[in-house]
């Protein structure tokens, strides 16, 4: 994985301090991604994910650690270095309503990009483009003139998505995509993410918390624990037989077909059976899932597991995974 | 799995709301007719912007002018239409509660979690404020949360949990029927099963009627007993959950089940709802789904579509409905 | 229409005076600041004397030909008001600009460069908040002289920071904001995300408190000259409060002459408060709950 020259991030971690506690949002974590990968990072909330993301375009400076792309800090460096990494690498965020300027309209959102990443066109030109850059997420050449009031939450997305495209990036990082659309528009917006890769080539991390998107999207997934990376795995050999205890419980969270709910009976049932009391992670020494952790043993109190090579191209944090086969 | 009582407890008839704009009355809501059984779970269904959450605010009639509302909403026997400002006053929360979409970030920061369900409880009865502190206590236990969160304020806690005390200041009075505005949806996938759990059980020990709305089918699916599925302010399709999501007669319906992206599509594709609901201006009489409808032929551009019913309470409004009986 | 659908803004920017004059609240205050604004441009076609010519017996009660009595020299003190009215609401407006444009840009930058700026202008915001500004001022304005120029540049300096303070806290959470995020992705330059994406959604805030520092400048004006800091050349409403205090105007039984000041500055108070609040509730999001 290492020989990887995309994106690697080296043992990150990024620190938020309060008057009551200090918490690592990103706990030593260490990543390649190449530049085809379809990932996802899945995790509940508080998790570290969308600290990732925000890391990994650049927005939220590490507290130690570094991100390296194509082998070079996105914090140092040459200006033009800086900007080849703008063009690149691009964002889509969780909250398409907050996402564009009110006093903005389309044409000028998506000019943007066009104007400080790309270079100088003229007026009709960046009309042109603009009305382009519409068309490859679907959307007609009419919306320009238009506020972001007078779009819906799926077609705002859509334009966040084409301004990403702008610059012709070569990866997207999405934070929670469809996490405020209703599920119509969240397909389209995942269809929309997967025809655009394989169309360009692009490569794309998909911040979730759903088990069900990401299986939809990626090749494979990241599971994030309390800022910690505790499996990360292939994504067939992660929803069919997850390692750590962790993912297991996201997986059996994650949504099912209406048809499946009703012929299991999982309609209408506890699903999850007793209330597990909420623990606040970081005060746990060790593992900071052995909690919550059915399969918890007491080595798991003394250290934090390693990440450690599964042997088939994957990596797990745990003392006590699951078996394969078992769930 | 309790199926209701054979009490109604809150009928609408012909409930309209409309808003004005530049470019003409929008109506959010259109002639909506529905009853819910007291007792029962009652989901509403629908993409956002179909009215949902408007009805939800029609009923409490805390749609603000310049909005219009019209038609009749009777509850537990009483004519809400025709309530005065102070019996509203009364009958709000006490009566019908509401969880509000987003109603977890709205929780006052400088005040602690029991302070903040006390005052809710204080504004709407007489009680004083031991007696409410009292009710907190019970409630905090009801809703299980730990004990020691009383104290605490809303920044302290997680959203869950902040989503469990919007849910004990909204049962806090006992109310007949409450009214609970996409209470997951800001959740990741593990709390919103918590909620969901939670609300189940407290709906289960309170008897209480709930109007459930949220776009999430797989969420309606695990709460209600009776779903109606919304399009453009007025019902697509209505009846038993089960009936519905099962062997859905309306396209529409059926579309937004086989858009629902869950652990078992990968590899397929699923598809979206092609196209955007129109902005409810002026709509013609015909069915409001016909332009994004792929069955869609003349009759259905033309003409207001027919109820079909298969079996007693399952009803839609299609001229070409979809897999009828397929279920049974 | 969710209620997030209504809670944006409509773009009809357009439209904004209209609203305001639809506003019964604004409308009167705009009529009551135009009265104020008719008398300071037509002072001497108003004023039924020149305001330093001695035309009656000094310390004269109120009467049809001087409504607010004579001075202790026998100057009708309705006159030096009308005449006042001018150069007062000058000093209002002109410290209000200056109050705006440094308390904007300084809120600004403050708040969306952060860090050691941040940290070094408001040091500055909080040392000039905490020190007793009247005692200061009156110290300032010896040190710079007696004049126009200095009473102004002394009601700037210590009307800024509360407004830099305000512009500040709603820069940081527009810089929060995803569209703000974004653009910075999107290699933004700094100046583009200053003037184009934070400042139009500062402006109205901006609008409604410079307004309002109109009526903050009258009054430091007043109370400076009250306190004997004022321009001798020309009348201002403080001119005559000063000039009642001195001739010991209560001893006298003159008491609208005293009031007088009063009341014309709280006819303005009122007239600007009723604009500054129809602008916060036009400009509120909220109003414009009329759907896509």
């Amino acid at each position: 994985m290492q020989e990887s020259k995309f994106i690697t991030v080296r043992d990150l971690t990024v620190r938020f301090e309060s008057r009551e506690r200090t918490v690592n949002a990103i706990d030593n974590v260490s990543i390649s991604l190449n530049r085809n990968d379809r990932i996802a990072v899945v995790g509940e909330s508080g998790a570290g994910k969308t600290t990732l993301a925000r890391c990994l375009v650049g927005l939220t400076r590490p507290t130690s650690g570094s991100i390296l792309f194509n082998g070079k800090d996105i914090h140092r460096g040459r200006h033009s270095d800086r900007k080849l990494f703008r063009k690149s690498v691009q964002v889509i965020f969780q909250d398409p309503y907050d996402a564009m300027n009110p006093k903005q309209n389309i044409l000028d959102y998506l000019s943007m990009p066009l104007r400080f990443l790309v270079g100088n066109m003229g007026r009709q030109e960046l009309r042109n483009k603009c009305a382009e850059l519409l068309d490859s997420v679907g959307l007609q050449e009419d919306l320009l003139n238009k506020y972001p009031h007078q779009l819906s939450g799926g077609q705002k997305q859509r334009v966040a998505i084409g301004r990403a495209l702008a610059s012709d990036p070569e990866f997207l990082i999405a934070d929670e995509p469809t996490s405020m659309l209703d599920a119509s528009a969240a397909a389209g917006i995942l269809n929309l993410l997967k025809r655009l890769a394989d169309d360009r080539e692009m490569g794309y991390a998909i911040v979730t918390h759903n088990m069900g998107v990401a299986s939809y999207t990626a090749d494979k997934i990241l599971v994030m624990y309390s800022g910690k990376i505790v499996e990360q795995r292939g994504t067939d050999a992660l929803i069919s037989s997850p390692m750590h205890p962790y993912s297991s419980v996201l997986l059996q969270h994650a949504p099912r077909s209406i048809g499946v709910m009703f012929e299991s009976g999982t309609a209408k049932s506890n699903r999850t059976g007793s209330e597990p009391a909420e623990v606040d992670p970081w005060s746990l020494s060790g593992c900071r899932y052995r909690k919550l952790c059915d399969r918890a043993i007491s080595v798991c109190e003394q250290a934090f597991p390693p990440l450690l090579d599964t042997g088939k191209e994957g990596r797990v944090a745990c003392y006590n995974p699951l078996k394969y086969g078992q769930k | 799995m309790h199926w209701g009582g054979e009490r109604t407890l809150l009928e609408l008839k012909d409930l309209t709301v409309t808003f004005p704009s530049k470019r003409g009355e929008v109506t959010a809501v259109d002639s909506l007719t529905l009853s819910i059984q007291e007792g029962s779970v009652f989901g509403l269904a629908g993409e956002s912007g179909c009215g949902k959450t408007t009805t939800g605010l029609a009923l409490l009639r805390m749609i603000k002018p310049p909005g219009v509302v019209a038609g009749e909403i009777d509850f537990d026997g009483k004519k809400i239409m025709s309530m005065k400002e102070e019996e509203l006053r009364k009958f709000r929360w006490k009566e019908v509660s509401m969880i509000f979409q987003g109603a977890m970030s709205s929780l006052n920061p400088v005040k602690t979690v029991a302070s903040q369900i006390a005052d809710a409880i204080m504004d709407h009865s007489r009680m004083t404020r031991r007696e409410a502190f009292r009710i907190v206590r019970e409630l905090v236990g009801k809703v299980h949360l730990p004990p020691d969160s009383l104290n605490k304020y809303p920044h302290q806690l997680s959203g869950g949990q902040k989503q469990r005390v919007v849910i004990a200041m909204a049962i806090a009075l006992k109310p007949k029927l409450i009214i609970a505005d996409e209470p997951t949806t800001a959740l990741d996938v593990v709390s919103q099963d918590r909620i969901l759990n939670l609300l189940r059980e407290v709906v289960r020990e309170s008897k209480s009627t709930v109007l459930f709305i949220s776009h999430d089918l797989s969420v309606l699916s695990a709460m209600c007993d009776t779903i109606a599925i919304m399009y453009l302010g007025s019902i697509a399709e209505q009846g038993r959950v089960e009936d519905v999501l099962r062997s859905p007669m309306h396209p529409y319906t059926e579309a937004l089940i086989s858009s629902n992206i869950t652990l078992d599509r990968r590899g397929t594709s699923v598809e979206s709802i092609k196209g955007y609901p129109p902005v409810p201006i002026q709509l013609p009489r015909n069915c409001r789904f016909s332009d994004r409808c792929q069955f869609a032929t003349d009759e259905c551009r033309n003409s207001e579509p027919p109820a079909v019913t298969d079996g007693q309470e399952h009803v839609a409004y299609c001229f070409h409905p979809r897999k009828r009986n397929a279920g049974k | 229409m969710s209620p997030k659908n209504l809670l944006v803004s409509s773009s009809g920017e357009d439209t904004f005076v209209r609203k305001l004059l639809y506003n019964r609240a604004a409308l009167a205050g705009l009529i009551m600041l135009l009265v104020l604004v008719f008398i300071a441009l037509l002072g001497p076609h108003i004023a039924p004397y020149r305001p330093d010519r001695f035309v009656a017996q000094p310390y004269q009660p109120p009467s049809a030909s001087h409504l607010f009595g004579t001075d202790g020299l026998g100057r009708d003190v309705f006159s030096q008001m009308v005449y006042g009215t001018s150069l007062s609401l000058e000093i209002g407006f002109v410290s209000a600009i200056g109050i705006t444009l440094l308390g904007t840009s300084v809120g600004i930058i403050s708040g969306y460069l952060g860090r050691y700026v941040d940290e070094i202008l408001m040091r500055v915001v909080d040392v000039l908040l905490v020190i007793p500004s009247i005692a200061f001022m009156i110290f300032v304005a010896v040190i710079l002289g007696p004049g126009l120029e200095s009473i102004l540049l002394v009601i700037i300096l210590f009307g800024w920071p509360p407004m830099a303070r305000m512009i500040r806290s709603q820069t940081l959470s527009l810089r929060e904001r995803e569209f703000v995020e974004s653009a910075i992705v999107s290699g933004t330059p700094k100046r583009y995300i200053l003037f184009r994406m934070i400042f139009p959604n500062v402006i109205n805030l901006v609008i409604a408190n410079g307004i309002l520092a109109v009526i903050y400048g009258i009054i430091a004006e007043v109370s400076l000259a009250f306190l004997g800091i004022a321009s001798t050349k020309s009348y201002s409403w403080g001119t005559v409060l000063y000039n009642a205090q001195n001739e010991g105007a209560i001893y006298h039984g003159g008491l609208l002459w005293i009031l007088a000041p009063g009341i014309f500055i709280a006819v303005t108070g009122v007239a600007i408060t009723l604009i500054a609040r129809a602008i916060g509730d036009i400009t509120d999001p909220r109003y414009n709950a009329l759907g896509r």
